[in-house]
C-alpha cells in the first residue's frame, strides 16, 4: 500500500474506503457532511460575515441619531428619569444621506452600502439571554446559533477550512453557546479563533512527526471506522472523525490564510493592520475577507468579551474608544469586498443584543440602561438595498414608530437573502421540527 | 429549552385559578381581583415592569400605573376616550395594539372598560399587584409538593426487572410499546462503571480480577470496591465543585489567588470518601462555622469551618475590597438556589420572579443571613492586604496535610440583623426591612434565630430537612445524571415552574424517598442505581426505538457518553502510567506577601502537574487550556452540566499537542518495556486503552502500521531503534485520539 499524502487523506474522506484515492463528485456529497448544498431558491448572498458587538450598543448614539433628544434634554420621562442627549453629533453620509453619528466617520462614508434596521426589538433585556437570542432566536436557554443553521443549510465551499468560524478574543455573555450547534450535528458549531500570537493552538506538528502524519491519520481513521461500524446512529462520533479531517485541512490551509505576505501595503493601511500583528480588530476584518475569498460560509467577529464592551451603564464616553477600534476596519472591509467583487455575494451583518435607554436616571446621566424595545442592527452587501433605513423609532428613540423588526424577523431576512424560506429550514429533533425563527419571523423588505 | 407554548399554558392556568380563587374575592375589590389583576399579570407586566419597563410604563405597581408612561397618565379620570391604555387595547393597527400578540377578547376589553368607568380603582393596601399570592398556582407545581414514596408499578415483563428502579423504567417503556435494548457485556460494563464512578479506566489487573470473578457476586463486589476508593471521592467531588463554582482565585478584576481554597476542595473529597450524609454535607457548607463554634472541643471543628468555603468562594467583583458586596451575596444566594434547591433565586433580587413564586421579600429574607455574614478578602487592586480569614485550630496530627492557621471561610458578623429590600435591585434605594426567613411558598414556618447569630444555621437546617421537597429531589436527580448523562429532570439546576413534570416523576420520588430513608447516603444511591438492569443495558441505538424516543427520555438504551475534560485528562495519565496519586499539595503561587495583582496585570498563571485534574489550580479569569478546550466547568457560575463541543482545535490538540505527545510516549514505553514481542505489546496497549482484547484484524493492521511507519522513518535516515520507537508513539497517540477511548459505551 502506498503511503497517503496529507492531501490524499483529506480527499479520501472519512467514510471512504482505504485504497480509493480519488472519489467521484457524487460520492463527495454523501461522505462529507459539510459538502455544499443548494438553498430553497436563488440566493442573493452566498456567505455571511457577522460582526457582533456585545454589551448592547446604544442606538441613539450610533446609527439612529435623535436631534429631539438634544432639544428635550433633561425633560422628565417618568419618576427619576430624564431624556439625555447623545454626547456626539451626527451627519448625513454618502449619496443617500443616511444619518450616522460622529462615532463612525469612516463607516458613514460607506452609508450607501448600509441598510440600517432601526426598528429592531427583542424579548430579552439581560445580556446572557439576549446574546443567545440575537444568535439563535431562543427565548430561554440555548438553541443552535444562526451560524450553525447556515452551515447546516448550505454546507461549505472549502473542505480545508471550517464552515463556521468565530474570531473571539474573550468570550461574550453565554460563552460559546452563542455559536454552538446544540441539537444540530456538532460539526456545524463555530470554530473559535483567538486573535493573537497563535490564533489556532497546536497548528503545526513537531518536525519529527510531520512527514509521517498522513500515515498516522490513516491508522486513526481505521480505528475510528471500525468503532463507528456498529455505532453509526451517533452523529457525535462522525463529527469527531470529521474534526480530524478538518484539522488536517486547517493545518494545511491556515498558514496561508493567516499569512499576509500577499497583501499590499495599501490594503493593510486601509484596514489599519500593523505589520506583524495578528490580534487587532482590523486584522480580524482583513481575515474575514480572506476567509470569504476562501469559501468559509459563516464568519463571526466578536469585538469584545463580557466586560469592557458596549454596556455603558455609567460611562458613555467609553464609546469613543470602542467605536474607534472598529469604525475604520469595518469600513475598509466593505470597500475591500466591493473592490474584489465579493460584496454582492457576501452579506455583512452588524448586530448587538439590545439597545440602550434614551432616558437615563436623573442623577446618573453618564450611562444608559439596557433597552430591548428599540435598537439598530445593519446589513450590507449580499443583495441588500444600500443607503436605506428600514423602520424607524420615534423622535426620542424610545418606541418603534415604523415597521417593527423583531429578532426573529431579522433572522428570517438573513436566511431569505441566503435563499432559504425560514419556515422550511428545519431540523427534526425530539418529536418536532425546530427552526431558527421559532414560531415567528417575517422577511423584511431590505433587498 | 422552554417553548412559548409552555409559558402560555402556565399563564392560562394561573389566570383560571384567579377567576375561581375565593381568597381574593373576599379580601379585595371583586372586579379588580376577578378581571383586572389577572389581565395585568398575564398580559401586561411581562414587558411593563421591572427596571426598564416598555414605554417606561410600569403596570406592576399602582405608583407606576399612576405616573403612566412616556406620554403621561394612561387613564385620566373615568373617561374612556381620554385613556391611552384603553385606546391601545382597542387599536386596529397591529403596531399600536396592546398586547402585541394575542389581543384581548371582547369580554376582557369590556372588563377593562368597566374598570375605567368606575374609577380604575386599585386595591387600597398594596402597591405591587404581584404579592406572594400572585403566584399561588405556581405553588401547586410538582416539585414543590412533599416527597411521598410512590408504590412500585406493576410490569408485564417482571423477569426483566432486577430492582425497583427497573420496574419504574420498564412500566413507562411498556406503556409506550418501546422495548429496551439488550445487555452490555461484562468488560464494557466494567469500563463504564469505573469511568463513571472513579473517573479512571480499569487497570489490567482489575479487568482480570473482574473477568475471573464469580458471575453471581462480582458485579456487587466490584461496585463496592470502587465506592470505597479515593478515586471515587475525587471523581464525585469534581462534580460537586462544578456546582459550587469552585475556584482558586477571587474572580474580581485582579483574580487574586486564594491559596487556602484547596482546603475546601479537599473537604469535599473527604466528605464523599466518608459518605457524609448529604443533609450534613449541605448544612456544614452553609453554616459549618456556627456548628464549629458550638462545639469548639471537637477536634474536627476546624473542618466544619473550612466547609463554608462554599459560601466564602462567592465571586468577588471590581477592584476594591468588597466592591458590589450585594453581588457577592447574590452569588451566595444564587449558588445555593441552583446547586442545592434547583431554583434560580437571583432573579428575585430586582423583581418578583417572573415564573417561580419567589418574591423579592423572599429574596431579601435570605439576604439577611448573608449580610450578617463576614466574607474573607483575598486582596485586590485598591486593598492589597488580605483580611477577615477566620483562624482555625488544626490538631497536630493533621498539620502535615493542612499547614494553615486560617481558612477561606465565613463567620458571623458582630452586628447581625435583617436586611432591607433593595428597590429594583438597586442597593442604594432601600425599601422595607424584611425578617430573615425561608421561602414562603415552600414553608409557612419562620426561623427561630438566636439573637447574636446570622441565622445561617437555621436556614441550612431548613434546607437540609426531610420536609424540604427540593433538596433530596435535586440531589438524586444529579446522581442519576452522573450515571446516565441526563437527569430525570433535564434541567438539573432548575426545578422551578418552567421545569415540566418529568416523565419519571415516580422514579424521582422513589429515589428521593429512598435517599432520605437511607440516611442521605450518596454511596447507597449510586449502588442502587448501578445495580439496576437499566444501567446494564447496551448503548446501541436501535432504529425502531430511535423513531419513538430519539432523546432516550425513557432510557431504553444506555446513552453513550463522552468523557468530560477532567476524566479525559485523568484517563490519559492513567493509561500512560504517569498519573500521580493524591494531591499536589500547595499550588506554586508566589509567597503571600507578593501575591498582589491589579486589573491591568491580573493573576494569569497556569500550573501543570500529573496529579488528577480535580487538583488542578482553577483560576476564574484564565482557564486551564485543556479544560477550556474540552468544555470544562466555568468557575464563575454554578455549572449543572458540561457542554460537549467537537471542534478541529481539539483534533489539533490530539495530533500536535505536547501533552498528548508526552503521554503517548510514556504509554509506548510502558507497553514496550512489558514485553519484547510486538503482539504482546499490542495486546497490552488495547487492554490499557480500551479495556478489551485486541481483535485479530486489529492486530494485523497495527503490525502493518508499525512496520510501515518505521521503514518510512528509516528511509529518512532515522536509526532503526529510534524509528521503531517513533512508530510506537504514533500508534499509541492514535489510540488516545480514537473515539473508542473518549466515548464510554
Amino acid at each position: 500500500m502506498r503511503s497517503l499524502t496529507r492531501r490524499d487523506a483529506l480527499v479520501l474522506g472519512f467514510f471512504g474506503t482505504a485504497g480509493i484515492l480519488h472519489r467521484a463528485a457524487t460520492a463527495a456529497d454523501t461522505v462529507n457532511p459539510l459538502a455544499p448544498k443548494m438553498p430553497h431558491f436563488a440566493a442573493k448572498a452566498k456567505r455571511v460575515i457577522q460582526i457582533f458587538l456585545p454589551g448592547g450598543v446604544s442606538h441613539v448614539d450610533t446609527f439612529d441619531p435623535k436631534p429631539a433628544l438634544r432639544r428635550d434634554d433633561g425633560k422628565t420621562t417618568r419618576a427619576g428619569r430624564v431624556l439625555t442627549a447623545s454626547n456626539w453629533g451626527h451627519a448625513p453620509g454618502g449619496q443617500s444621506g443616511l444619518e450616522i453619528s460622529d462615532l463612525f466617520p469612516h463607516l458613514r462614508e460607506q452609508a450607501d452600502e448600509l441598510c440600517l434596521i432601526r426598528s429592531m426589538h427583542g424579548d430579552k433585556g439581560d445580556h446572557f439571554e439576549a446574546t443567545l437570542s440575537i444568535h439563535s432566536g431562543a427565548i430561554a436557554g440555548a438553541l443552535p446559533g444562526i451560524g450553525a443553521w447556515i452551515s447546516y443549510g448550505l454546507g461549505t465551499e472549502n473542505p480545508n477550512l471550517p464552515s463556521h468560524v468565530v474570531f473571539c478574543q474573550s468570550l461574550p455573555y453565554a460563552g460559546t453557546q452563542a455559536w454552538g450547534s446544540n441539537f444540530l450535528p456538532a460539526y456545524h458549531q463555530g470554530t473559535r479563533i483567538v486573535p493573537g500570537k497563535e490564533p489556532i493552538s497546536n497548528l503545526k506538528p513537531h518536525p519529527s512527526i510531520a512527514a509521517e502524519q498522513p500515515l498516522e491519520l490513516s491508522f486513526l481513521r481505521k480505528l475510528n471506522e471500525r468503532h463507528f461500524g456498529t455505532r453509526s446512529a451517533d452523529s457525535r462520533l462522525a463529527a469527531r472523525m470529521y474534526a480530524y479531517e478538518s484539522a488536517v485541512g486547517l493545518q494545511d490551509a491556515a498558514p496561508e490564510v493567516f499569512g499576509l505576505a500577499d497583501e499590499s501595503e495599501a490594503t493593510l493601511d486601509a484596514y489599519g493592520v500593523k505589520s506583524g500583528e495578528q490580534s487587532s480588530f482590523a486584522w480580524q476584518c482583513l481575515m474575514a475577507r480572506r476567509m470569504s475569498e476562501r469559501g468559509v460560509r459563516f464568519i463571526e467577529l466578536v469585538d469584545k468579551g463580557a466586560s469592557g464592551n458596549w454596556d455603558a451603564h455609567s460611562n458613555m464616553k467609553s464609546y469613543t474608544k470602542l467605536s474607534k477600534n472598529i469604525d475604520k476596519p469595518i469600513a475598509a472591509l466593505l470597500t475591500d469586498l466591493k473592490q474584489r467583487g465579493l460584496l454582492d455575494e457576501t452579506l455583512v451583518v452588524c448586530c448587538t443584543e439590545f439597545g440602550r435607554t434614551a432616558d437615563t436616571k436623573a442623577d446618573a446621566r453618564n450611562g444608559r440602561d439596557h433597552y430591548k424595545n428599540a435598537f439598530t442592527c445593519w446589513l450590507a452587501g449580499g443583495g441588500v438595498r444600500g443607503g436605506t433605513a428600514y423602520g424607524a423609532t420615534d423622535e426620542h428613540g424610545i418606541s418603534i414608530a415604523d415597521k417593527p423588526a423583531h429578532v426573529n424577523d431579522f433572522h428570517a431576512t438573513i436566511l431569505h437573502l441566503l435563499g432559504f424560506d425560514h419556515e422550511r429550514l428545519t431540523h427534526f429533533y425530539n418529536g418536532r421540527d425546530f427552526r431558527l425563527t421559532g414560531l415567528a419571523g417575517k422577511v423584511l423588505d431590505v433587498a | 429549552m422552554r417553548k412559548p407554548s409552555q409559558l402560555c399554558v402556565i399563564a392560562i392556568v394561573t389566570l383560571l385559578s384567579w377567576q375561581t380563587s375565593p381568597m381574593f374575592a373576599e379580601e379585595h375589590d371583586d372586579h379588580f381581583e376577578r378581571h383586572i389583576r389577572p389581565l395585568l399579570v398575564n398580559k401586561c407586566v411581562d414587558c411593563h415592569s421591572g427596571v426598564t419597563p416598555d414605554g417606561n410604563l410600569d403596570l406592576s405597581t399602582r405608583s407606576g400605573f399612576d405616573v403612566g408612561g412616556m406620554n403621561g397618565k394612561v387613564v385620566e379620570g373615568k373617561e374612556l376616550d381620554r385613556s391611552a391604555l384603553y385606546e391601545r387595547l382597542i387599536a386596529t393597527d397591529d403596531d399600536l395594539r396592546m398586547p402585541p400578540e394575542n389581543p384581548l377578547n371582547a369580554e376582557e376589553i369590556a372588563a377593562v372598560r368597566k374598570w375605567i368607568e368606575t374609577g380604575a380603582t386599585w386595591p387600597n393596601d398594596e402597591d405591587s399587584i404581584m404579592p406572594p399570592e400572585a403566584n399561588i398556582e405556581a405553588t401547586k407545581h410538582w416539585a414543590f409538593q412533599p416527597v411521598v414514596k410512590p408504590s412500585v408499578p406493576e410490569v408485564m415483563n417482571a423477569q426483566w426487572c432486577w430492582t425497583d428502579v427497573d420496574r419504574f423504567v420498564l412500566a413507562k417503556l411498556e406503556a409506550e410499546g418501546i422495548e429496551p435494548v439488550g445487555d452490555v457485556d461484562g468488560r464494557t460494563w466494567l469500563r463504564r462503571a469505573a469511568l463513571d464512578l472513579t473517573g479512571i479506566p480499569p487497570s489490567i489487573e482489575e479487568q482480570q480480577n473482574f473477568a475471573a470473578g464469580k458471575e453471581a457476586s462480582k458485579w456487587k463486589s466490584e461496585l463496592q470496591r470502587m465506592l470505597a476508593s479515593r478515586s471515587y471521592a475525587e471523581r464525585q467531588a469534581r462534580r460537586w465543585l462544578d456546582l459550587a463554582r469552585y475556584a482558586d482565585t477571587s474572580g474580581d478584576g485582579t483574580d487574586t489567588p486564594i491559596p487556602e481554597a484547596r482546603f475546601y476542595r479537599d473537604w469535599v473529597i473527604d466528605a464523599f470518601e466518608q459518605d457524609m450524609p448529604y443533609d450534613r454535607f449541605v448544612t456544614e457548607q452553609i453554616a459549618g462555622d456556627i456548628l464549629a463554634a458550638q462545639a469548639p472541643e471537637d477536634r474536627n471543628a476546624y473542618r466544619k469551618t473550612i466547609a463554608t468555603g462554599y459560601i466564602a468562594l462567592s465571586r468577588r467583583f471590581g477592584n476594591s475590597k468588597f466592591a458590589e458586596l450585594h453581588q457577592v451575596i447574590d452569588d451566595s444566594i444564587d449558588t445555593i438556589g441552583r446547586s442545592i434547591l434547583g431554583l434560580s433565586l437571583g432573579c428575585a433580587r430586582c423583581h418578583h420572579h417572573k415564573f417561580d413564586p419567589v418574591t423579592t421579600e423572599d429574596y431579601y429574607g435570605l439576604y439577611g443571613y448573608f449580610s450578617s455574614t463576614q466574607y474573607p478578602h483575598a486582596g485586590t487592586e485598591h486593598q492589597k492586604e488580605r483580611s477577615d480569614l477566620p483562624t482555625i485550630e488544626v490538631p497536630a496530627e493533621f498539620r502535615e496535610a493542612m499547614d494553615s492557621t486560617v481558612a477561606w471561610a465565613v463567620g458571623d458578623k458582630p452586628d447581625v440583623g435583617d436586611a432591607k429590600v433593595h428597590v429594583a435591585g438597586d442597593p442604594h434605594r432601600k425599601g422595607p426591612l424584611v425578617p430573615r426567613g425561608y421561602l414562603a411558598f415552600l414553608s409557612s414556618e419562620h426561623p427561630d434565630i438566636p439573637a447574636d447569630t446570622s441565622g445561617r444555621l437555621q436556614f441550612a437546617q431548613w434546607i437540609a430537612s426531610k420536609e424540604n421537597p427540593l433538596t433530596a429531589r435535586v440531589m438524586v436527580n444529579r446522581i442519576w445524571q452522573s450515571h446516565f448523562g441526563t437527569g430525570l429532570v433535564r434541567t438539573t439546576s432548575n426545578f422551578g415552574v418552567q421545569a415540566p413534570q418529568p416523565i419519571q416523576l415516580d422514579l424521582l420520588d422513589y429515589l428521593a424517598a429512598e435517599f432520605v430513608a437511607q440516611g442521605w447516603s450518596i454511596k447507597h444511591l449510586h449502588e442502587l442505581i448501578m445495580s439496576s438492569h437499566v444501567y446494564h443495558l447496551a448503548s446501541h441505538q436501535q432504529p425502531t426505538q430511535m423513531e419513538r424516543d430519539e432523546a432516550n427520555e425513557l432510557y431504553w438504551h444506555f446513552p453513550r457518553q463522552r468523557m468530560d475534560a477532567e476524566t479525559f485528562r485523568d484517563a490519559i495519565l492513567s493509561v500512560s502510567g504517569r498519573l500521580k496519586v493524591g494531591s499536589n499539595g500547595r499550588h506554586p503561587f508566589k509567597p503571600l506577601e507578593k501575591l498582589q495583582y491589579n486589573q491591568g496585570n491580573p493573576f494569569s498563571e497556569i500550573f501543570e502537574h500529573e496529579h488528577r485534574s480535580v487538583y488542578l489550580m482553577t483560576p476564574r479569569l484564565n482557564r486551564h487550556p485543556m479544560m477550556a478546550l474540552f468544555d470544562g466547568a466555568d468557575s464563575n457560575v454554578s455549572t449543572p452540566e458540561r457542554g460537549e463541543s467537537t471542534v478541529p482545535l481539539q483534533a489539533l490538540f490530539m495530533l500536535n499537542g505536547n501533552f498528548i505527545s508526552e503521554q503517548a510516549a510514556a504509554l509506548a514505553d510502558r507497553v514496550c518495556i512489558d514485553s519484547e514481542q510486538d503482539d504482546q505489546r499490542l495486546s497490552t496497549a488495547w487492554q490499557l486503552v480500551y479495556a478489551r482484547a485486541i481483535a485479530d484484524e486489529e492486530l494485523a493492521a497495527a503490525r502493518e502500521f508499525l512496520s510501515e511507519y518505521a521503514s518510512h522513518r528509516e528511509e529518512r535516515g532515522v536509526d532503526s531503534a529510534k524509528a521503531a520507537q517513533e512508530a510506537w508513539v504514533s500508534l499509541t497517540r492514535s489510540l488516545l485520539a480514537s473515539n473508542e477511548f473518549m466515548y464510554i459505551d
